[in-house]
C-alpha cells in the first residue's frame, strides 16, 4: 500500500463520517480544526482509522501533532503500517 | 484526634486538629489562585443531569456517578416506621452529586466572550469509586480545592506549569515528599474511552502530584489541560482558540499525607 493511497483512504474516512461537516472541501494540507475538527470527532476518527486498517494504536503513538492534516495523518498510518507488517513478516 | 468515619468509610468528619490542616492546605493554595488573578466562585454539592450529559460525564465515568433521590409523598408513614427509605420509598432525581468542581463552572460560562480568566472554588465532589473507600485517602465524598483557567493553550499550559512549580515548591519547603508525573483518568472501559486515554498519555493531557502513604502511592493533586472539551459545548470558543484546564487539590489526601509524614503547618 502505498502512501497516495493512504492519503485518499484517509480523506474518505474524514469525509464520509459526521466529524466535519460534510460539504467541506477538504485540502490534504490544512489543520483539520480549521474545518471544524474537536476532541470528540478525533476520537472518531482514531477509531475509524483502526478499523480501516486493523490494527490499534499504542499509548505513544497518538500525538496531537501527527492528527493535525490528511497528510500527516496518512505518513503516521504509512509508517504504522509499514512496521505492523515488518512485524508479522519478521 | 476526634476525627470520626462512618462504617463503610465513605466519608470523615474532622475534629479541631485537622480541619485546622484541611483549612491551611485550602488557603495556601486559593491564595496561590489568587495572586494568579483568580476569582472566587460558589457551587453547591448537585449538579443536573443535563450538565453532566454535556460534558460527556455519562460515557467517560459512570462508575463515579451519585444520583439523589427523595421520599416519595405518599410513603412518609411507611419511612417513620422503617427508619429508612428503600427503593419503593424513594424516587429518584434528575439531581447527581457532583463527581467534579468544574463541571459547575463552563455553564457558568456558557457563550460568554472570552480571552483569559482564571476561577477558583472550593467544594464537596462526590466518585462513588466501586466502594473501594478506605477512610483515610479513598471516600465518597472528599473536598477539592479548584483552580480553572480559561484562555488560549499557550495561556492555559503556562498557568498549569506555574502552578505545577509552586505546588513543587511548597511540597520542598513543608518536606513532603511527592512527584509529578504524568497521568491518565480512570475512564469507564469502552474503545472511545481507550482512545481517550491514550491521547492523555501521548500528549501529556493530565498530571498528578503524588506521594507515599503506606507503601501505596496518592495522588494529592492533579494537573489537567482540556483543550476544547468544555469550550465548544458550551460556547466560550468564539475564536476557535479558548480552551480550559483544571488543578484540583484533594483536600483530605493532603491532611492524610501531612498526618503520614508528621508534617506540622
Amino acid at each position: 500500500m502505498d502512501i497516495e493511497t493512504i492519503k485518499k483512504d484517509i480523506y474518505s474516512i474524514i469525509l464520509q463520517s459526521n466529524i466535519i461537516p460534510q460539504d467541506t472541501v477538504l485540502k490534504n494540507d490544512t489543520l483539520l480544526n480549521e474545518y471544524g475538527l474537536d476532541s470528540v470527532g478525533l476520537v472518531e476518527l482514531i477509531i475509524l482509522i483502526e478499523e480501516k486498517y486493523d490494527f490499534e494504536f499504542s499509548s505513544n503513538e497518538l500525538n496531537l501533532k501527527d492528527f493535525e492534516t490528511v497528510n500527516s495523518i496518512s505518513l503516521l498510518v504509512d509508517k504504522l503500517v509499514l512496521h505492523n507488517k515488518e512485524n508479522i513478516q519478521g | 484526634m476526634s476525627d470520626f468515619s462512618n462504617d463503610n468509610k465513605s466519608y470523615i468528619c474532622y475534629g479541631e486538629s485537622d480541619t485546622h490542616l484541611l483549612n491551611t492546605i485550602d488557603e495556601k493554595f486559593r491564595k496561590e489562585a489568587l495572586a494568579l488573578g483568580a476569582v472566587e466562585y460558589h457551587i453547591p454539592a448537585m449538579i443536573d443531569g443535563d450538565v453532566l450529559s454535556k460534558c460527556g460525564y455519562f460515557a467517560t465515568f459512570p462508575q463515579h456517578l451519585t444520583i439523589a433521590a427523595h421520599a416519595k409523598r405518599n410513603a412518609y408513614q411507611q419511612i417513620a416506621e422503617e427508619n429508612h427509605i428503600c427503593n419503593n420509598t424513594a424516587t429518584m432525581s434528575q439531581n447527581y452529586f457532583t463527581p467534579a468542581a468544574c463541571l459547575h463552572i463552563y455553564p457558568m460560562l456558557e457563550s460568554q466572550d472570552l480571552t483569559q480568566k482564571i476561577i477558583t472554588t472550593k467544594a464537596r465532589v462526590y466518585r462513588y469509586e466501586d466502594e473501594q473507600f478506605d477512610g483515610i485517602t479513598r471516600f465518597w465524598d472528599f473536598t477539592v480545592r479548584e483552580i480553572v483557567f480559561i484562555g488560549n493553550s499557550g495561556y492555559v499550559l503556562e498557568c498549569l506549569e506555574n502552578m505545577k512549580i509552586k505546588t513543587l515548591d511548597y511540597i520542598k519547603e513543608i518536606g513532603l515528599p511527592g512527584e509529578i508525573h504524568s497521568a491518565s483518568d480512570n475512564f469507564y472501559p469502552s474503545k472511545r474511552n481507550s482512545v481517550k486515554q491514550k491521547l492523555q498519555l501521548s500528549n501529556s493531557l493530565k498530571y498528578e502530584l503524588s506521594t507515599k502513604i503506606n507503601e501505596s502511592n496518592v495522588a494529592i493533586s492533579s494537573f489537567n489541560f482540556h483543550d476544547t472539551h468544555f469550550s465548544k459545548p458550551f460556547h466560550f470558543d468564539k475564536t476557535g482558540s479558548i480552551v480550559t484546564g483544571c488543578i484540583g487539590y484533594g483536600l483530605e489526601r493532603w491532611v492524610a499525607a501531612l498526618n503520614y509524614y508528621n508534617i506540622q503547618i
